[in-house]
């Protein structure tokens, strides 16, 4: 018996042990647990969907809303879901009683806010609002302006219908735009930043033109430029002017004065001197500076640094642009148009 | 003699393995490359969408209404359906949108001409206006924002072509659907984008791509003689100086063979494709003095990917032939050989799948990796099949012929909605 039954016995065990690494695969074969295609992005990768979307929630406010802001009132309400939000309609200095505000608040008038707040949810503001020093917004959306006083932080996200201006130390961590213009005082520090004109300047004032936003350009026809690649570093001198694209296998370095008719690529760090203009993009794998006074067009990416000296313009109102790289320093006095994003650190230098 | 070249094959398997290891480990511990992932404002450039429809009835329309639906500039997007010799309803599914759409659509309805995609595009380029164009086969569903991430590269004056990633949809199917899903996983997201992190040679894959024409005029225009354009431009691009860019984030949903003769049919034209651009560029690559040296390696590693079948399956002959005749091979040579065979060698490209897996943070996937092997083994045949044809029909008078894939969707799809 024990001669028939035992290599029956083994070759089971042997069987089974090598059909033991192969039971996850059958199983998942069987049960399906992960049979669908992988997620893959549907937004439009606007920065501005986080306050569209927070407006829609707050769409079953707006009767309370306009109640209490014609009354003069502070009344309490409930979103569908069971969230408890403060709305405040008594407008000019509003003394909240807490330091830190657990609930979210609706400000339906023109407010000001003591110093040193914390608002630990989302915050809408129907008029312009005014920061204290040192407040602390977790969500800011404004249908109107925006004054960030100094050493103020926002954590998630902030959109202003208006323009949004932020003293000194203002830190916006993440995602902020303005359908206007954002303004930026020395020492501030951003992260993904979106408006139809960005300013730096030493003490942010707002601009008051009637109009910001440009009209949408016809398409441009297409005009291939030609194209010259150097192996190696380049070296533009002061005052040249090259027609067409142009890209260095190493560094670039372009002095004062220079104007390219089409765009720039260097596969090192590039160096511009003051007052030049590029018509195209700037690129680099490395680090941009870019010098003073200087005009770019068109994007403008690093793979590790961009430092753009005081009074320098990028992109325009017609055509805004981006400025990427994973750490950004923009001087005073310097005025983009579009989008600065940087993945780690961007600061308004002084 | 037997021996030597049985050292030969061991060598570049281990190349290959080191290969493997080398993008596997970027991928999970690297610096990744996105560089312009972040361009989401700009004065996007006028673009023209060639789609490449051959009998695609069943899927053409889904294309169409998802190009529609994109978010870029209206009047900068031109839609350019080309139908190429369609004997289906294709051509009447295409020209019931350019009724709706005329000024957003311009139909290519080719009759006649050489067959294959290369072709068609070939002759579609008659229609292109614009300076960048992208190019999709119909299978695909474009999400909302893929057109602005395929265009962004192209501020780069260096660009040539972009890459994007393809997803599939219909994973849930079959078996064969879930093993190409794995496979394009790690194609894809550790080979492609560790390419990319480390300034080798991304692949045009020649759809969910895109190319800029004066590149492509500069190159000569598309080659129509070859079974793989895509494979044959990205070299073209890189000795003219040009750099092909992968954007591990422009995905795209595409919809992957659910029959075993369909994938051995695709797989097949794809590597006679391939090993023709090897026979072609693989020597004028290495001579190419102003293409980095890493760029030379990498591209001749590419190149060379598709033989690597029939060397593996020779290597299979020669150690049973040296083992029986009892030829010295040496415990060491031995030891590597088996290790390469077994573990190291094949199995690296797993490897890399599994790590794609984990970066796709779809664990559960990876359960069905031992049945890799099964894709792995019919690829081997196939690829190595394609080669021993590729070496004997020239002899007997043969053509190379062009197999179109053959769709299996039923019915429109809803984008992005998970099928299982």
């Amino acid at each position: 018996m024990i001669s028939v039954w035992a290599p029956l016995a083994l070759t089971a065990a042997t069987g089974g042990m090598l059909a033991l690494p192969l039971a996850p695969a059958v199983l998942e074969i069987l049960r399906r647990k992960d049979a669908g295609p992988l997620p893959t992005r549907k937004d439009d990768g606007d920065i501005r969907n986080f306050a569209r979307s927070f407006r829609r929630y707050m769409d079953p406010l707006r009767a309370p809303i306009a109640a209490a802001t014609q009354s003069n009132s502070i009344m309490e309400a409930r979103l569908p879901n069971g969230c408890y939000t403060l709305i405040v309609g008594e407008g000019g200095l509003y003394p909240l009683s807490e330091q830190r505000v657990e609930t979210m608040v609706v400000f339906g008038k023109e407010i000001s806010l003591l110093e040193q707040l914390t608002f630990m949810q989302d915050v809408y503001a129907a008029d312009v609002l005014y920061g204290g020093r040192n407040n602390v917004f977790r969500g800011l959306l404004g249908e109107s302006d925006i004054y960030l006083a100094e050493g103020t932080h926002v954590l998630r996200w902030l959109h202003a219908e208006g323009q949004l201006i932020v003293q000194r130390g203002g830190h916006l961590h993440t995602r902020c735009s303005s359908e206007k213009a954002v303004h930026f005082s020395a020492g501030c520090s951003f992260q993904r930043v979106f408006a139809p004109l960005i300013v730096t300047a030493s003490q942010a004032q707002p601009t008051f033109t009637a109009e910001i936003i440009a009209p949408e350009k016809p398409a441009k026809a297409a005009r291939p430029l030609p194209r010259s690649r150097v192996h190696g570093n380049l070296h533009l001198g002061a005052g040249e002017i090259f027609l067409g694209n142009i890209i260095a296998t190493g560094s670039i370095r372009i002095d004062q004065g220079t104007r390219i008719f089409g765009s720039a690529k260097g596969n090192g760090d590039v160096l511009l001197g003051a007052n030049t203009r590029i018509d195209g993009s700037l690129i680099s794998t490395g680090s941009i500076r870019i010098g003073p006074n200087s005009i770019i067009k068109g994007p403008v990416l690093a793979e590790s640094e961009i430092i753009i000296e005081p009074g320098s313009r990028i992109g325009s109102p017609s055509s805004p642009t981006t400025i990427s790289a994973p750490r950004i320093l923009i001087g005073c006095d310097c005025v983009t148009h579009g989008t600065l994003w940087a993945r780690v650190e961007g600061r308004v230098e002084e | 003699m037997l021996l030597q070249l049985f050292g030969i094959v061991i060598l570049l398997i281990c190349i290959y393995t080191v290969r493997h290891y080398c993008f596997t480990l970027n991928r999970i511990m690297g610096k990744q490359r996105h560089p312009y992932i972040d361009i989401d404002t700009a004065d996007w450039p006028a673009v023209t969408v060639l789609i490449a429809a051959h009998n695609e009835e069943a899927v053409v329309a889904d294309i169409i209404r998802a190009l529609l639906e994109v978010d870029y500039p209206k009047e900068r997007l031109t839609i350019v359906p080309v139908n190429d010799r369609s004997k289906d309803r294709t051509k009447e599914i295409i020209d019931s949108f350019v009724e709706k759409y005329p000024d957003r659509i311009i139909p290519f309805h080719r009759t006649g001409g050489k067959p294959g995609k290369a072709a068609a595009l070939k002759d579609a380029m008659a229609y292109v206006k614009t300076e960048i164009m992208l190019v999709f086969d119909a299978d695909y569903i474009p999400g909302k924002a893929l057109i602005r991430q395929l265009v962004a590269p192209f501020f780069d004056p260096e660009v040539g072509s972009v890459m994007g990633r393809v997803v599939p949809l219909n994973v849930g199917k079959k078996l064969l659907t879930r093993l190409l899903d794995l496979e394009r996983s790690g194609g894809y997201q550790v080979d492609q984008q560790a390419r990319m992190n480390l300034h080798f040679v991304p692949q045009y894959g020649g759809t969910v791509a895109g190319i800029r024409k004066c590149a492509l005029h500069e190159i000569g225009g598309w080659n129509e003689n070859t079974l793989a354009e895509d494979t044959d431009l990205t070299f073209r691009l890189l000795m003219a100086g040009w750099k092909t860019v992968y954007e591990n984030r422009a995905e795209c949903y595409e919809e992957v063979p659910e029959r075993w003769p369909v994938r051995v049919r695709q797989i097949m034209r794809w590597a006679k494709g391939h090993n023709q651009a090897m026979v072609h560029y693989a020597a004028s690559l290495t001579r190419r003095h102003d293409v980095s040296w890493w760029e030379r390696l990498d591209g001749l590693l590419l190149l060379g990917v598709y033989a690597m079948a029939p060397v593996l399956l020779l290597g299979w002959v020669l150690a049973l032939l040296l083992f029986y005749t009892g030829a010295p091979i040496g415990g060491g040579v031995a030891v590597l050989g088996l290790a390469a065979f077994t573990t190291l060698g094949n199995f690296a490209a797993f490897f890399e799948i599994a790590a794609a897996t984990r970066l796709d943070g779809s664990r559960l996937r990876i359960r069905l990796l031992p049945f890799t092997f099964l894709g792995f083994a019919v690829s081997l045949i196939s690829v190595s099949r394609a080669a021993w044809q590729q070496i004997i029909e020239p002899l007997m008078g043969k053509e190379m012929v062009w197999h179109k894939t053959e769709r299996s969707r039923i019915g429109p799809v809803a984008v992005g909605r998970p099928a299982a």
